[in-house]
């Protein structure tokens, strides 16, 4: 085939000009240290880089986002070993509180301490993460979880939800609780059924009264010493507002009782015998002069029974709604046999017999060991265990250990609700248990997240790298090859053009 | 003697036309479109003898050039489609190379955007981490409206292409006229001697313009050639050049197309042209530009309308429904104008077609040709022309496209023929825009929250409640439903603010599906689930999750569009970004490999035309000795008849 000289030139020119090419494609590979440097050298790479870049750096987040998680989880566990140390301590007070050689005066000490301990577990029930978010608020971080109400009782203003954090593909985990699960949502009693005794005093405005004043509420904190025939409130003839306490005789007290009502209320009128505060009414409205109002003390319970253990028997316990199981104690003859009878919530019997120290009452799934005498009408109500929040558990037992014991009755009373309040106590610490235990199961559930997390990032860099990187050893002897390719073209192409007959012809 | 002394000189003037060829070849050894020539030697007629023929010498018969058309029309041929190749190669690298940094592209934008979201979902109450919300978002925006801005620049960059690549074609036309008129009068000058320099100028110049533009050609009587281009326009015709010219695009001004003749009135030839750089250039704007464009703005509508659904699902710090996050401007919400048609007839009331987006994940990156014919309006889908059948008539009075996920809304008076361009994500990503500043808008919160009451006495437990339904949010407010337990139904009664609505029977660990309306004729979908054993009269509340500044609910969710299938129910929107990059890096290396493959074939078919025609000096310098013997050997033939004639002369002075 002929060649022409033109074509010779280009040729020559053409191979210099591809060994460039390439030869500059590898001189950049090698500057930048990648094997693929547009979409176009290799189309299926670049979307698995995009891909992989994508899910190391997702990865990456899911790995910040379990360090913030880990960070409140281990928060809250501290809060939380803090709470059970406090709960610890105060059911402590509580088996001394509940021991008869404490006297009055200790124990007031002890509700002034537990008290104390109600507004530090507050503090730690209201405690802020690093960011200034409340721990405890659900998902409502800037509202203060508990606040007292105008009762004086501590409510919870945030919600029930979790936070969760997502920490891997799929996996997401809470970073917290809500106080609610914490502190809130807690059952009294044995976590099913609580039994305390019922019954307590009333007040009856006398049918003559001729002023609007009501009675809201009476309490009474010790009826050891109380006269079981009732007191009366009467207001005075001449002085409005101003008032006495007299005994069922029309008698004034020891010391004498009186104070002044300061209308519409409401107020407290403490009714006192030798200097304790043994009962408190409660009156609004506005009382006329010689208005009466007479303390029924009748439905109290009088004897010294005490429901030591209230357990579950077989499991099942069958709730009576709305009101629960009453159940009665009735001794018709003074000293004489006792016996007992449980009604449910429409007073129909359920059970009845002759009652026996020391051998516990069973029925429709509950056992209560009772000790101690019960007196003629004592009542106790078995109801359904409802919520009760820690702060209030906490309160009952202080305002229990408040109240002065002055004979049997009130050592009954008094022991009865220290007991109720160490089984909350016991079913608040273990709610804590059951919250720390979720905390420890979530920090491990990330950890190991996070394990699994760091080790796809080793594989994925490490397949990123073998997708993207150059190999430089086979890029350097390239590189070699190509550089020697070229000289040899430029080489062909000055000695192959030097040829020509017209050297010869002279 | 005489015969013998002109023997020699016509030997003498035979070489010297040999060596003036020669030396014409060796002077244009560089000339492109060259073709060697050679003189045609043939002896003289014979003088007839007694003793028979004695010869007479030589003569020229004709210059000729070593040409062969066969070769010469392949190289035009190869060449086109070469230029077509190399030229819709670079353009392609272009968008290749914009894409290519990884720092450049979307993708890391996309990614900060997801990773900025769950740094709000980590920590909702943060200001700082809202704040980068917004400016990761911002960037997001930015980087859409960039790259957009170079592949709106790169469109420019064609129409300029298509206006500078006429200009040339039609100079070039009119080079070749004016040639094929020399080529005639020199033909008719020289008696049928063919001007060999003037046909290798013309074939050069057609070589150029098929480097432009594929041409067919058609040779004359009188030597001229006519030339043809798309589907047989006339592009010259003997010594008129009709050129070709632009024109814009009727459904899309911003488009040049390429029309025939000069005045650019004839008829439209852009798709008919297959090569040349007008092809590459055409064909670059089709298959990669479009696409490219049409498939970024698929994303950013995908993006916007994912990114706002959820969005306005959720609360924000002030408790309020979120509202859009993203803008899509004219396009999102507010009914798009589709374009008309500038051949639409021009009426008082003129029909209007307005498209608004129905669903991302049935998106196409085809455009789409609303046209009236008279009687009906009929959707065609570009990419494939297959005509889409609409899902009815909604409530908005819209057309709707269900295949497609837009729809449409017609109005005015259309006259038969009328039609509209529909290219529903062309611009998406330019009119992209935030659609809000402050980062306590960032509805980061779930939208309703439940709870169960502290007087609850069973166990029964409530999930967080879904929401279903997309209305509005800011119409179901407040939102205050309770359960309540009704243990000898079995069953849970359901009221609003306290007026019982409904009933629902339960069965523990249940998932349970409600539809409320709320009055005022609203609606809510709720979606939750009731564990446990709940007790006679306990309540479960669903409510508004009002002061829920730490909720990540929603934030959780708007992190979750990250790995859902927003774009066409596979593919989300990462993956289709790199489907998108993938796409245009795989068309790109095939056409580098294509190219080099033509390249290959067209130096092939240049050498085949170089072997017949290129000039070889080597073989000119053996020819040049060649000639020089012969004119010597020639000179001495007159040397010789001198000699003898004196010997005449001699012997007749004696």
């Amino acid at each position: 085939m002929r060649i022409s000289t033109r074509q010779i030139q280009q040729l020559g020119i053409d191979s210099i000009l591809a060994q460039q090419e390439k030869l500059s494609r590898t001189q950049q590979q090698v500057a930048t240290g990648k094997r693929v440097l547009l979409p176009s050298d290799d189309p299926v790479a670049t979307t698995q880089l995009l891909q992989l870049r994508q899910s190391i750096e997702t990865t990456e987040q899911y790995q910040a986002n379990a360090d913030a998680a880990i960070n409140r989880l281990q928060q809250e566990e501290g809060v939380l070993t803090s709470i059970t140390e406090i709960l610890q301590s105060v059911r402590v007070l509580a088996v001394q509180g509940n021991n008869a050689s404490q006297t009055n005066e200790t124990r007031g000490f002890m509700a002034e301490e537990i008290r104390q301990r109600i507004e530090e577990l507050v503090g730690l029930a209201n405690t802020r993460d690093g960011t200034g978010d409340y721990l405890f608020a659900g998902t409502m971080g800037a509202t203060t979880p508990f606040i007292k109400d105008s009762q004086g009782k501590y409510v919870y203003q945030g919600d029930q939800n979790q936070r969760y954090l997502q920490v891997g593909n799929g996996r997401r985990v809470a970073d917290g609780d809500a106080g609610s699960a914490v502190f809130q949502l807690v059952r009294n009693g044995n976590g099913t059924f609580v039994a305390a005794p019922s019954g307590n005093a009333t007040v009856q405005a006398d049918v003559a009264n001729s002023g609007t004043a009501l009675v809201e509420g009476v309490v009474v904190s010790a009826q050891s010493i109380l006269a079981l025939d009732g007191y009366s409130i009467v207001f005075d003839a001449v002085t409005p507002g101003s008032y006495e306490v007299v005994d069922a005789a029309g008698s004034s007290l020891t010391p004498p009782v009186t104070g002044t009502y300061v209308s519409p209320g409401p107020e407290d009128i403490d009714i006192s015998i030798g200097g304790d505060v043994v009962a408190t009414v409660t009156m609004s409205g506005t009382p006329e002069p010689n208005d009466r109002f007479t303390l029924d003390l009748s439905g109290m319970p009088r004897g010294t029974a005490v429901i030591g253990e209230a357990t579950l028997v077989d499991g099942t316990f069958i709730p009576s709604l709305p009101n629960g199981y009453t159940l009665t104690f009735s001794r018709p003859i003074p000293d004489g046999s006792i016996s007992y009878q449980v009604t449910d919530s429409t007073g129909a019997q359920v059970k009845s017999g002759p009652w026996v120290e020391n051998q516990p009452i069973e029925f429709n799934g509950a056992r209560l060991a009772i000790t101690g005498t019960p007196a003629d009408g004592d009542t106790f109500t078995v109801r359904s265990s409802e919520y009760q929040n820690i702060f209030q558990t906490l309160e009952n037992l202080a305002t229990a250990l408040d109240a002065p014991v002055h004979g049997p009755a009130d050592q009954a009373h008094l022991n009865n609700a220290v007991n109720r309040a160490l089984g909350d106590i016991d079913l608040a610490m273990e709610n804590i248990l059951l919250v720390r235990a979720g905390v420890g199961s979530r920090l491990n559930a990330i950890e190991s997240q996070v394990y699994v997390n760091e080790s796809y990032l080793i594989q994925a860099q490490e397949t990123l790298s073998s997708v993207e990187d150059l190999d430089y050893a086979e890029a350097i002897s390239r590189l070699h090859m190509q550089m020697a390719g070229l000289e040899a073209a430029q080489q062909t192409y000055l000695k192959v053009n030097g040829l020509s007959i017209f050297n010869y012809l002279r | 003697m005489a015969d013998f002394l002109s023997s020699g000189i016509s030997g003498l003037l035979a070489a010297q036309t040999a060596l003036a060829t020669t030396g014409h070849n060796i002077s244009n050894v560089n000339t492109p479109g060259f073709s060697r020539q050679r003189a045609d030697l043939v002896t003289r007629i014979p003088q007839s003898t007694g003793a028979g023929f004695i010869g007479s010498g030589v003569n020229v018969a004709s210059v000729r050039r070593m040409y062969d058309q066969f070769s010469v029309d392949l190289v035009r041929t190869h060449t086109s489609q070469h230029s077509r190749l190399a030229t819709y190669h670079h353009m392609a690298s272009q968008v290749d190379n914009l894409l290519a940094d990884p720092d450049a592209g979307l993708a890391p934008v996309l990614q900060n955007f997801f990773n900025a979201l769950q740094g709000v979902a980590d920590n909702p109450a943060s200001v700082p981490a809202r704040q980068v919300l917004i400016s990761e978002s911002e960037s997001l925006v930015a980087r859409f409206h960039s790259i957009s801005d170079r592949l709106t620049s790169l469109s420019d960059s064609v129409n300029d292409q298509l206006s500078s690549l006429t200009g040339r074609i039609n100079s070039l036309s009119e080079s070749i006229a004016k040639v094929n008129y020399d080529i005639t009068i020199a033909w008719g000058k020289s008696g049928g001697q063919p001007p060999n320099d003037l046909l290798d100028q013309r074939d050069e110049l057609l070589r150029q313009l098929a480097e432009y533009i594929p041409v067919t050609t058609v040779e004359q009587d009188n030597g001229a050639i006519n030339v043809f281009v798309g589907n047989g326009q006339i592009l010259v015709l003997g010594a008129d050049a009709r050129g070709i010219s632009t024109t814009r695009n009727a459904q899309d001004p911003s488009k040049l197309e390429i029309v025939a003749g000069s005045d650019g009135k004839g008829p439209i030839i852009s798709h008919f042209i297959n090569g040349g750089e007008l092809g590459g250039v055409l064909d670059f704007r089709r298959d990669v530009l479009e696409t490219t464009q049409n498939s970024l703005g698929r994303i950013a509508v995908g993006l916007a309308m994912a990114v706002n659904e959820q969005h306005r699902q959720g609360l924000d710090t002030y408790g309020d429904p979120g509202g859009k996050f993203f803008g899509l401007e004219g396009l999102l919400g507010n009914p798009a104008t589709a374009l008309p048609a500038t051949t639409n007839a021009n009426s008082n009331d003129p029909a209007v077609v307005k498209f608004e987006f129905t669903d991302a994940s049935s998106l196409t990156t085809s455009d789409y040709q609303m046209k009236y014919d008279g009687a009906n309006w009929v959707l065609t889908r570009l990419s494939d022309n297959q005509v889409i059948t609409d899902g009815g008539v909604d409530a908005d009075g819209f057309i709707t496209f269900p295949s497609e996920g837009f729809r449409l809304q017609l109005s005015g008076t259309p006259a038969a023929g009328d039609s509209f361009l529909i290219a529903p994500t062309r611009t998406a990503s330019a009119g992209l825009s935030m659609a809000i500043d402050n980062a306590n808008l960032i509805a980061a919160a779930a939208p309703l929250r439940s709870a169960i009451s502290d007087q609850n006495l069973g166990t029964g437990k409530i999930s967080t409640p879904g929401v279903t339904s997309d209305t509005d949010l800011a119409g179901i407010q407040p939102v205050n439903i309770a359960l309540t337990y009704d243990a000898i139904a079995g069953a849970f009664d359901v009221s609003i603010g306290g007026a019982s609505v409904d009933t629902i029977a339960y069965q523990p660990g249940q998932e349970i599906d409600l539809g409320l309306e709320l009055g005022n004729s609203d609606y809510i979908g709720l979606t939750f689930t009731i564990s446990g054993a709940p007790a006679d009269g306990d309540v479960f509340t669903i409510e508004k999750n009002s002061g829920a500044v730490s909720d990540n609910g929603n934030a959780l969710a708007l992190v979750g569009l990250q790995t859902q299938a927003i774009l066409d129910k596979t593919t989300n929107l990462q993956t289709g970004y790199g489907q998108m990059v993938s796409g245009v890096g795989a068309r790109t290396h095939q056409l580098e490999i294509n190219s080099k493959a033509q390249k290959t074939i067209l130096d092939q078919a240049i050498q085949n035309r170089e072997a017949v025609s290129g000039v070889n000096l080597d073989e000119e310098a053996a020819n040049l000795v060649r000639f020089q013997q012969h004119y010597q050997a020639s000179a001495q033939l007159i040397v010789a008849a001198n000699t003898l004639f004196q010997s005449l002369l001699d012997a007749v002075r004696r």
